[in-house]
């Protein structure tokens, strides 16, 4: 009887310890739980027409009648509209929890899992290397603007700062598509990767890729860089008045060994936690940029299927977005109480 | 007098925006050699100020506007304000080091005790093998917190958070400590602190002074601390220095009204609280210091020649008061 | 010597003028502030004066299509020969409506839901933090996109409601915060001994403090609006009016400014509008920090 006690209590206690993870762990299955009940009411406002278009489509395709067709595609897209609607939301909460994002209504009944396997290294691939370029970038152009404010050069970089905050991102990606791309012919302006190409590990192939995703790449650098220098500034500035950088002046510490131990490692704590949102919103592709710059990714095939209104495509997207957002925010939380001295040891 | 460093008619100005604030107005004072030196005032008196210009680490907008800060340690004197970077930095803790006022953020939250402390040992040691000098950082490091009856092994690897206010203030003095150097500034080393905490602290400084001869300046407000612990005083007061002696001087004498008046209103153990006297009124707007004596819109014995004319120093000997009433009683 | 109190009338006069110094110095007192404030009152005035100066008229004049510049026509003309400039000032007061109402939507719903959630606590408050978490952890791009396209967009109030369902879950927070931080100060307390009324604590109290921290966020969304306004437009699942900056901004590109030299100007005519409006705001919200959150200013 007693063991069974000491158990419970070890159990007990290892929630204690840990029970600000927990509560976070809960707030994100409920923050989920209120996505998936989002994408279902999507679902259920789809107006009955698009599954009507579809059967007539099946129906074509392959060559049965239309009530067939009709209950083939109420088979394939796994919905009932004359179903009540908990019998409909527990159906599609099983085929969540089976993985299956659904099928995409207007690309031949192509599954948005596959949609997704397909675009999501494109889109990763030009959102990481803007992302880590333009943190880098951005959080040394804004320490530096901090550190001696009075110089030249750092009050023009304040105010190409400011100016460049001003500037929304898809007016800098126009701006480039249209100088670099079609006045200048630099670079093209459409697709991801030359499309004679084998796509493979190969040199060249990788070559294209990067020649492609050159403009939409310098054009999300050159606006993020800009926020990420406000953060940097704003970091930066906090600790500028802290007693420990003069202290450290005052031990002889030289100047660039101050900036870089003293200075930017304490701003740049608190951005951890913006860098791994940001890292989290780098799946969601960018719909505008990528639509602007025609480069197929996910946001592109998001902003084209709600054109179209392939509701499952959009509702897929969103699911898998908003798994990958919550699930890096709490990753996030967990590291930066682990990353930051004063948090991760305090009882 | 053996003096250590000089200040010869140190002005020193923080430009804000608005109104430039004069934070020391023309103060002149040697720091003796092997001694304890006090300087005593209320906030905004200057002290602070004066310590940080022996570093040459006043706070942004501050800069020494005029005058000489003169270090006599080297062979030949150097005038800190014209030292070259290289310079500066090595005579920085080497030569003159100091516990900042509420040691509470004085050390950087990322690094361990220990990193810090080999951190400012390898930029004062740049010749040599680096793993050599890291070994002899630890050693000495170990030495010193043993020194402030710290438990070295344990405090070495914490955090800067982890330590308490008292800890953190000997970790501080360990610290001032670690490149030997001969003057150590301590800016109100126990203000934040309890009275036991303060007399253990005090303890272990007037330890260092007689063991390893370590000149100290110690800035305080209490005159209590000051009369039990400095060999010497100085009064500052609205940004001058008012009274300069030994402390025995000064105390005894009381030559300044100003120090006359800090002193009366220190409560004893002895006489009846009703013989505490605060001085009436309060600490002047830097910004728009009164006329003639700063002192005088306080003063009990101020005359109309206060209210006009700055006085100049009176001294004899060693010990200094700026007061008109010092010409007509010579002692 | 008792002395009657002056006449309503002048005291009257007396707050009016002390009004509107303090307006002067928070909107003009720094450079930034200034210049911001400038923009802005500068754009007001074209929105609501230009289209009597400047009449815009849908004619298809096709013997004018795509001209260049000139004095007649300072932005050029569009595909259909119809003056750019016109539209821009057409345009004008769509996109100033859509910022402010955006920013006065926000503004209220988390002024009132985070006072609420401050002054309450409790339960209310737990649920408060609840919902604006997954408001703020939900990518807003998505769920705007759906939105617009579920929602017929078709005037000023419903993109506004639409643009400020995200961004006022962060200011929620923040006023809540201050609130909390706020409730637990002295002289709270005293007003409580003091036995004053809910409202006076409210309103005289309270308010002042977050006052600041509010003006600044009504602008930082005003700004995210436009931008937000301009995406969704250029995305196509928002555009009412075709002479909102962001309608000519997505026309132009859609028929093929990208492309063509001769109509650069119709597309960055709009652009051009869009940067210096998002300058002035920008400008004037770092201003009004500075004013309200001084730091050391060293010459």
């Amino acid at each position: 009887m007693s063991r069974l006690k000491y158990l419970l209590r070890r159990i007990g206690m290892f929630f204690y310890k840990f029970r600000f993870f927990f509560m976070k762990l809960g707030i994100a299955l409920l923050t989920l739980a209120a996505v998936v009940i989002l994408s279902f009411i999507l679902i259920v406002n789809m107006p009955g027409t698009v599954i009507d278009a579809f059967a007539m489509q099946l129906s074509v395709e392959r060559r049965i009648s239309l009530e067939q067709a009709y209950i083939l595609a109420k088979q394939m897209l796994n919905y009932d509209p004359d179903a009540p609607i908990l019998e409909r939301f527990s159906v599609y909460l099983g085929q969540l929890l089976q993985g299956n994002l659904g099928i995409s209504v207007k690309n031949n009944a192509k599954s948005v899992n596959l949609i997704l396997r397909e675009l999501l290294p494109r889109t990763l691939f030009v959102s990481s290397i803007a992302l880590t370029v333009s943190f880098l970038f951005g959080t040394a152009v804004g320490s530096r603007t901090i550190w001696r404010r009075n110089s030249f050069g750092a009050k023009t970089l304040d105010g190409y700062i400011v100016v460049s905050n001003a500037v929304p991102d898809y007016i800098v990606a126009l701006v480039f598509i249209t100088v670099f791309a079609f006045r200048l012919g630099w670079f093209p302006n459409q697709g991801a990767y030359n499309a004679l190409l084998e796509p493979g590990f190969n040199i060249i192939f990788i070559l294209s890729l990067l020649y492609f995703a050159f403009l939409p790449i310098s054009a999300h650098v050159f606006s993020q860089m800009s926020f990420w220098s406000m953060q940097m500034q704003g970091s930066a500035l906090g600790v500028l008045g802290e007693d420990y950088i003069n202290a450290a002046r005052a031990r002889g510490l030289p100047e660039k060994l101050i900036v870089r131990r003293y200075l930017k490692r304490n701003a740049m704590l608190p951005l951890v936690t913006q860098l791994a949102i940001s890292f989290g919103v780098m799946f969601g592709g960018a719909p505008l940029m990528e639509s602007i710059f025609n480069y197929p990714g996910i946001g592109q095939a998001f902003s084209q299927a709600i054109g179209e209104r392939d509701y499952y495509v959009v509702q897929g997207i969103l699911l898998f977005v908003s798994v990958i957002v919550i699930g890096v925010n709490l990753v996030a939380d967990t590291i930066y109480s682990l990353i930051d001295p004063r948090i991760r040891r305090s009882a | 007098m053996d003096s250590l460093i000089e200040l010869k008619n140190v002005s020193i100005v923080y430009r804000l925006k608005k109104n430039p604030i004069r934070a020391i107005a023309n103060v002149s004072l040697a720091i003796r050699k092997g001694k304890i030196t006090a300087l005593v005032g209320e906030s905004g008196s200057g002290k602070s100020t004066l310590a940080a210009s022996l570093l040459e680490c006043l706070s942004t907008p501050g800069e020494v506007e005029s005058g000489e800060i003169v270090y006599l340690g080297y062979d030949a004197p150097a005038d800190v304000r014209k030292m070259a970077i290289g310079a500066l930095n090595s005579y920085r803790w080497k030569e003159v080091s100091m516990v900042f006022q509420g040691a509470q953020s004085a050390l950087n939250p990322t690094m361990t005790v220990l990193e810090q402390f080999i951190e400012t040992y390898l930029v004062h040691h740049p010749e040599g093998r680096k793993k050599d000098n890291k070994a002899a950082a630890k050693a000495k490091t170990v030495e010193l917190l043993d020194y402030v009856n710290l438990d070295a092994a344990r405090i070495m690897s914490m955090y800067p958070h982890e330590l308490s206010g008292g800890m953190k203030q000997r970790v501080m003095i360990a610290f001032s400590l670690l490149l030997g150097p001969k003057l150590m500034i301590l800016d109100e080393p126990t203000t934040a602190l309890d009275v036991i905490t303060q007399g253990y602290i005090f303890k272990i400084l007037k330890r260092i002074n007689r063991d390893f001869g370590v000149s100290m300046l110690l800035l305080t407000h209490d005159i209590g601390v000051v009369a039990e612990f400095a060999d010497y005083v100085g009064v500052m007061y609205g940004g001058k220095l008012m009274e300069f002696g030994t402390t025995w001087d000064v105390f005894k004498l009381k030559w300044h009204p100003y120090s006359e008046g800090l002193i009366r209103s220190t409560p004893s153990l002895y006489s009846d609280v009703a013989s505490m006297s605060p001085i009436p009124g309060s600490p002047p707007d830097l910004r728009a210091l009164p006329s003639g004596c700063v002192f005088h819109p306080r003063c009990p014995k101020a005359t109309a020649r206060c209210r006009v004319e700055e006085p100049a120093d009176h001294s004899v000997g060693e010990h200094l008061s700026k007061c008109h009433l010092m010409e007509e009683s010579k002692p | 010597m008792i002395t009657p109190s002056p006449a309503p009338k002048s005291r009257f006069r007396e707050k009016t003028t002390r009004v509107l110094h303090e307006l002067v110095r928070i909107f003009f007192g720094n450079a930034r502030s200034a210049f911001g404030t400038s923009v802005l009152l500068f754009f007001i005035a074209f929105g609501l004066l230009g289209p009597f100066i400047f009449p815009y008229s849908t004619e298809i004049d096709v013997g004018a299509q795509l001209l260049r510049p000139s004095f007649e026509h300072p932005f050029g003309t569009d595909l259909w020969g119809r003056d750019v400039f016109r539209q821009i000032v057409a345009g004008t007061s769509d996109v100033l409506s859509i910022a402010f109402l955006s920013a006065l939507f926000s503004v209220s719903i988390a002024m009132v839901l985070g006072m609420l959630a401050g002054m309450v606590g409790g339960i209310f408050d737990k649920i408060m933090l609840f919902i604006t978490n997954v408001f703020l952890t939900i990518p807003s791009l998505p769920v705007f996109l759906i939105l617009a396209a579920l929602f017929t967009v078709d005037n000023p109030v419903t993109f506004a409601m639409i643009l400020s369902i995200f961004s006022w879950a962060g200011m929620c927070r923040a006023i809540r915060a201050q609130i909390i931080s706020l409730k637990e100060r002295d002289f709270i307390q005293i007003c409580r001994v003091m036995k004053m009324s809910n409202g006076h604590v409210i309103f005289k109290e309270l308010l002042p403090n977050v006052g600041s921290y509010i003006l600044i966020n009504f602008i930082i969304v005003m700004k995210n609006a436009i931008t937000g306004s301009v995406g969704l437009m250029l995305l196509g699942v928002a555009s009412f009016e075709p002479t909102n900056w962001g309608a000519i901004l997505t026309t132009a590109k859609n028929n093929g400014a990208l492309i063509n030299p001769n109509s650069y100007m119709w597309l960055f005519a709009p652009i051009l509008c869009i940067a210096v409006f998002q300058l002035g705001v920008i400008l004037l919200s770092k201003g009004l920090d500075d004013t309200f959150n001084p730091r050391l200013r060293v010459m």
